[in-house]
Parts: C-alpha cells; structure tokens; sequence
C-alpha cells in the first residue's frame, strides 16, 4: 500500500485504483487456495468421487449416480461453503471497524444467537416449516431490538455492542430452556441445528447467498478506503474529506445483509466472522475486507470438508469444526509470535 | 495510595456506603426469603423457633435442604462478580466476562473428558470440573503473556483474542463429544445452564478454601488495580509492576471464577452484568466497586434462584436461565440508556 497507484477509472467521489502488488499476490495465493480447497472438497469422503471421475462429471460423460453426486450435491455444498464463509468473513470485518472492538462481530452482538433462539422456537412451535425462516426471524427480531443504541453517525457504539451482548445472553437462555422442555432426542436434533449445517444444501440456497455476496460485496469493497480511514479515528476521517454517517450507515446495512444471508444460507455458524479478520489482519492491514472473505471461505470449506472425511457414523455440525479450526490456527498464532518475540527480546542482551 | 483513595471518597462518602448498605439489606432479605419459599412454603414465624429446641420437624428439614443451597447461590454470584470486574479491567475490554478467561470452556471439557474416564468417574462434579478450569485459564494466560513485559498498548486485544482461542476450541469439543455420546448429554445438559439444585453443605466446603484467599489477596492488589483503570504507562510511571499485578489479579479471578463454575456451572453472565452495573452506579474505585459488585452478583443469583423454584412449582427452572433472564433485559436498558444519553449530549 505503499507509494502512489494510478487511477484507472474514476466515477463521482469512487475512484478505481490499479492493485497494489501485494493485492495482486493475494489475489494469485487466494484463487490458487480457493481451487485447491474446492478440489479437495470434490474428491475427499465416503463418497467423494476421484479426480478423474471428477473431470469425466464435470464434462458430462460419467454415470447418473456420479453425476447427480456432483450436481446435485457435492458442488452446492462446496459453493454454499464458500460463499457463506466469504458473507461471514467480509461482515466480521466490517462489524469489527465499525464498532473498533476486536470482538464485536456478529456472533457477539447477538446475531447468531437470535438466530438459533428463533430456530429453536421455530422448531418447537412450527415443526412443519423450514427452519431457516425461524432463524431469519430471531436474528431480524435482534437486529431490531438493537436498532435503538445506533449511534448519531451510524456507529456501533460501544454501548450498542453492550446491548448485544445482553441479547445474546438472552437468546441463549432461550435456546438452552427449548433443550430442556424436550425429549433427548429432539434436544439433540436441535443440538445439531444450533451448530450450522451445510447437508442437503442445493442450488436455490447458493443462488440466494451468491445473489446477497454480488449486491453487497463490491458496495464494501468500494467503501474499503472510507473505511479504512475510519480506523484513524472519526475525526481524522470526517476532516480528510469523509462523509461519515452516510459511509458507515451504508457499511452496516451491507454487513447486515451478509450475514443474514450466511445464517438464512447456513444456520448459525460460530467463529468464521469473528477469527477471519484477525487473521487476515496478521499482515498489518487495518482493515483487510477481500482478504478477510478468503480466509472465511477456506475456513468454512475446509472444515466442511473435514466433516465429510471425518471416521465415524455420526457427521459432526461444521460449526464445531470452523470453531475447532480457527481457534486452533489463532492460538497457534499467537503462540508463534510469543516464540518469536522472546528470541527477539534475547537476542540485544 | 491513601491520597488516591481519598479522591475517589471525596465528599461522597456517605452515598457510597448508603449504597452499600442499600444493597446489603437487600442481599439478606433476599437471603431470608430464600430460605421461606420454594415448593413448600415456611412462614416467617417458624424462623424465631429456629434457634428453641430442634424437633426432628418436616420444616427442619426443608431449611436445612435450603441454608448450604442460598449460602452456594450468594458465594458463587459474588465470586462471579468479582471475577468479571477484575477481567473487564485487565482486559480494558467492556464486553470481557470471566468465561474469556477460558474457565468456563476449560471446566466443561474436563468435566467431560474425566466423566468418561473410568478412573475419574466417581470425583463427583467439582473435583471433574477444577483442574480443566484451571488449566484453560493458565494457558490463556501463557498465551497472552509477551506483552505484559513490554507494557504495550495492545496487549488486552492479545489477552481477548487467545480467551476466545482457547474457549472455541475447548467449546467445540465439548459440543462435538457431546453431540458424539447421548448419554452423556443426558446429564450435561443441566449442568451447562448452570443449576443450583442438590448443594449441600459439602459443596460450601469445597467452594470457601478457594474463595478467601482469592478475595483477600485481590483486596490487597486494589491500590494496584486502581491505577490499572488509568492506562498501562501512566500506571507505570506511577510504580505499578504490571507484570506482577496483572498475573496476581488474573490469578485470583481465575480461583474465584473456577471454583464458582466448578460448582453452580458456567454462569458467566453474571460477571459481565454485576461488573458493569457496579460501574454504573458507584464510583470508579476498586475499594468500592469490588465489593459492590459482590453484593450485585450475590443479589442476582439469589433473586434468579428463587424465581426459578417459585414461578413453576413443583418444577424448578434452571437458575442459569433465570440469571440470562432476568440479567439481559437490565443490562440492555441500562446499556441503551447510556447510549441515550450520550445521543442528547
């Protein structure tokens, strides 16, 4: 981000710059990992099929069976995955900007945790209906209750965040009384739900989520470096030119829509929004949109893969596994600039 | 030390301790109620035959069940609270309730590992729970450590980001062996909402060795723990070992939080809760706010706790839950009151 990029295209106060070098790698490692993962995805499991197989599907030319497989089941999975963890990791780094709070994405304001209220309910007291529409309803019922705390200029303030985490423990409440009114069974079941799924997702749910990342994606991304101004603080920002309420009111509206694409497309899935822009962050980026998505689709991706691979009878929720993954890549992460900084700190005396 | 205090008391001592008082009298009257109703409801006149002479009476029997479980309920909330205020202040983080410390994470993944294993099954519940609560904790803390040498600014986000680490990886597991093993689930599901019922005597015994030291050590950090309200170079240019007050704080928190969750289960919430209502309400003082925070835990969990054996009886609901709920709505207008007024300013 270094030095002057040249304009290519400019259109009111939006300019388009020419990529930097290191967005430019990133995007290389990025499409390389998305594939690979997308591959690996295809062909790994039970009844994961082989790569020469793969091919043969992808053309057309293998059995019904294996081409309903891949059709009809493999690739939306694959594309669910990766678009739900894209929505995930882009709405977690703005939700962190807004609110400068390295904990204040989605699942801590009560998102998520609406969502799985709603679900629970929905499965209690409306069995027959899909229960997406009850998870959509919680997480709306939260993002209104949390309307009031907005601040003047569209700010997460820190208060808002508070009121989150007061929902949040609400609904939880809420979901862990539904467990205790039922059967064991049906607890577990909805055990199950509360953890995010992405079985039997088919093409109308990767057109859905696919349609909310294209709406709302390249809005972000041309707010990028309003945002990233943000990170000055607000005053800096607003005196270099930036309309604030306007850019950080339309931040949120799109960060919303994602993540309420991610939970209508995928349940509650723990973890991706909150880790993905702290990883994505590691190269000391304030505030790393594009890159913070990637990580959130490889994430999602692979953990859904490792469902699929895992030894046993029962599948595990992939909400288990992005929790298991990404805590376990961010302790490693912090455990290796700890090594780090110690040699740096012995090596002077 | 005693000048700083002086600041904080000023002029306005006297509504620092009414409020004190205030909350106090409101502590042992919740305390009194709780040992009157329940299923079976005792009139305040059986109370002054209490100390006559004891008649193996049904009545007896029925105090005696409720004494250990209202005293567990008030140590267990206090604890909490205490804990949650020293973490929101380490962590210079509002949204930071003991459950980042890992200990909740840490307790219900040891308690579910040690259940499984043969020789471990027979610890009962809190010995199965302490050592993972304990570990998790430690290992946060190792995790977050550099910073504290250097006094850098960020150190509570490395602090808040390796609890969350460690408390998605230890949750995860305990939700993937749970949703693995039926059975164990069975009986696992009311210890994570947190419960208070069948505490006996034996469970006040395991939770007060802990506690103590834990409270009287932090009561001696205070001072220290003051001029970490300020900010880490002001605190210290002023002669705060940072390195040494914030590993002593962590640790009795953690004491204070491990036993509390070993016992009642993870009622994380009221950390967070009692922690900011104190703040709210009394000065930002840690003479005033740690104690203040106690009473505000204890009242919580007592009042939860009561409504929770006397809204459907012969049922009980799970204290945990009532704590959710009758803790969030108060956090959120309190929360969004604030926001009000900043709006108007």
């Amino acid at each position: 981000m270094i030095g002057p990029r040249f304009s290519v295209w400019r259109w009111g106060s939006f300019t388009l710059r020419a990529p930097a070098p290191a967005a430019l790698q990133t995007a290389v490692v990025g499409t390389f990992g998305v594939l690979l993962a997308l591959m690996l995805s295809l062909t790994l499991g039970e009844s994961g099929l082989s790569p020469a197989r793969l091919i043969q599907a992808l053309r057309g030319e293998a059995e019904p069976y294996e081409q309903w497989l891949l059709w009809q089941s493999r690739l939306p999975r694959a594309l669910c995955a990766l678009g739900v963890g894209t929505a995930l990791g882009v709405a977690g780094a703005v939700f962190q900007s807004l609110s400068r709070n390295p904990l204040g994405s989605p699942d801590i304001i009560g998102i998520n945790a609406g969502a799985s209220a709603g679900a629970v309910l929905w499965l209690l007291f409306l069995p027959g209906l899909s229960v997406a529409w009850g998870a959509l309803a919680g997480a709306v019922c939260v993002l209104l209750l949390l309307l009031p705390g907005l601040g003047p200029q569209g700010q997460l303030s820190r208060s808002l965040v508070l009121m989150g985490v007061a929902i949040n423990a609400f609904a939880i409440a809420v979901v862990q009384f539904a467990l205790t009114l039922v059967q064991r069974e049906q607890a577990q079941q909805m055990l199950g739900y509360l953890a995010g799924g992405l079985v039997h997702r088919d093409w109308q749910q990767v057109a859905l989520i696919g349609l909310i990342l294209a709406v709302a994606l390249p809005g972000l991304l041309l707010l990028s470096r309003r945002l990233g101004l943000l990170a000055l603080g607000r005053d800096m920002a607003s005196s270099l030119g930036n309309p604030l309420r306007s850019t950080q009111l339309t931040a949120l509206i799109l960060a919303t829509v994602l993540a309420l694409g991610a939970v209508l497309c995928a349940g509650p899935v723990a973890f991706v929004a909150l880790v993905a822009p702290h990883l994505a962050r590691r190269r000391g980026q304030q505030l790393a949109l594009l890159r913070s998505g990637l990580i959130g689709a490889l994430l999602l991706l692979s953990a859904d893969t490792l469902t699929l691979t895992l030894p046993g009878t029962q599948r595990l929720p992939v909400g288990v596994l992005t929790a298991m993954l990404g805590g376990a890549y961010l302790a490693w992460i912090l455990f290796a600039e700890l090594l780090r900084r110690k040699t740096k700190q012995q090596m002077p005396g | 030390m005693t000048a700083e205090v002086r600041v904080h008391y000023g002029n306005t001592s006297r509504p620092i301790a009414s409020k004190l008082s205030l909350l106090a009298i409101l502590l042992a009257l919740l305390a009194l109620t709780s040992l009157l109703v329940g299923a079976r409801w005792l009139s305040p006149a059986w109370l002054m035959q209490i100390f006559e002479v004891s008649d193996n009476s049904h009545e007896l029997l029925v105090f005696q069940a409720r004494l250990p479980r209202a005293l567990v309920g008030m140590l267990a909330g206090a604890a909490l609270a205490v804990a949650g205020t020293v973490i929101q202040a380490l962590c210079r983080n509002p949204l930071a309730d003991p459950g980042l410390l890992g200990v909740n994470a840490g307790a219900s993944a040891s308690l579910v590992t040690l259940s499984l294993l043969p020789f471990a099954a027979e610890w009962g519940l809190f010995w199965q729970a302490l050592p993972g609560a304990l570990l998790a904790s430690a290992f946060v803390y190792v995790l977050s450590w550099v910073q504290h040498f250097s006094g850098q600014s960020q150190a509570p986000v490395r602090l808040i980001l390796a609890g969350a680490a460690i408390s998605a990886v230890l949750g995860a597991y305990v939700q993937a062996s749970v949703l693995l093993n039926p059975q164990l689930f069975d009986g696992f599901r009311y210890w994570m909402a947190g419960s208070l019922s069948g505490l006996g005597w034996t469970d006040v015994h395991s939770l007060w060795p802990y506690l103590i030291p834990a409270a009287v050590l932090l009561w001696l950090l205070v001072p220290g723990l003051n001029l970490l309200l300020l900010d880490c170079s002001t605190a210290l240019s002023l002669g705060v070992s940072l390195q040494r007050h914030s590993a002593l704080a962590w640790l009795c928190a953690t004491l204070l939080c491990a036993a509390a969750t070993a016992v009642v289960g993870p009622l994380a919430f009221v950390g967070l809760v009692s922690g900011h209502l104190a703040r709210a309400w009394l000065p930002l003082s840690f003479r005033v706010l740690l104690p203040g925070a106690a009473l505000i835990g204890a009242i919580l969990v007592l009042l939860a706790d009561i409504l929770a054996r006397t809204l459907m009886p012969p049922r009980e609901l799970l204290t945990g839950i009532m704590i959710a709920v009758l803790g969030a709505p108060f956090l959120y207008f309190v929360t969004r009151r604030i926001s009000g007024r900043g709006r108007t300013s």
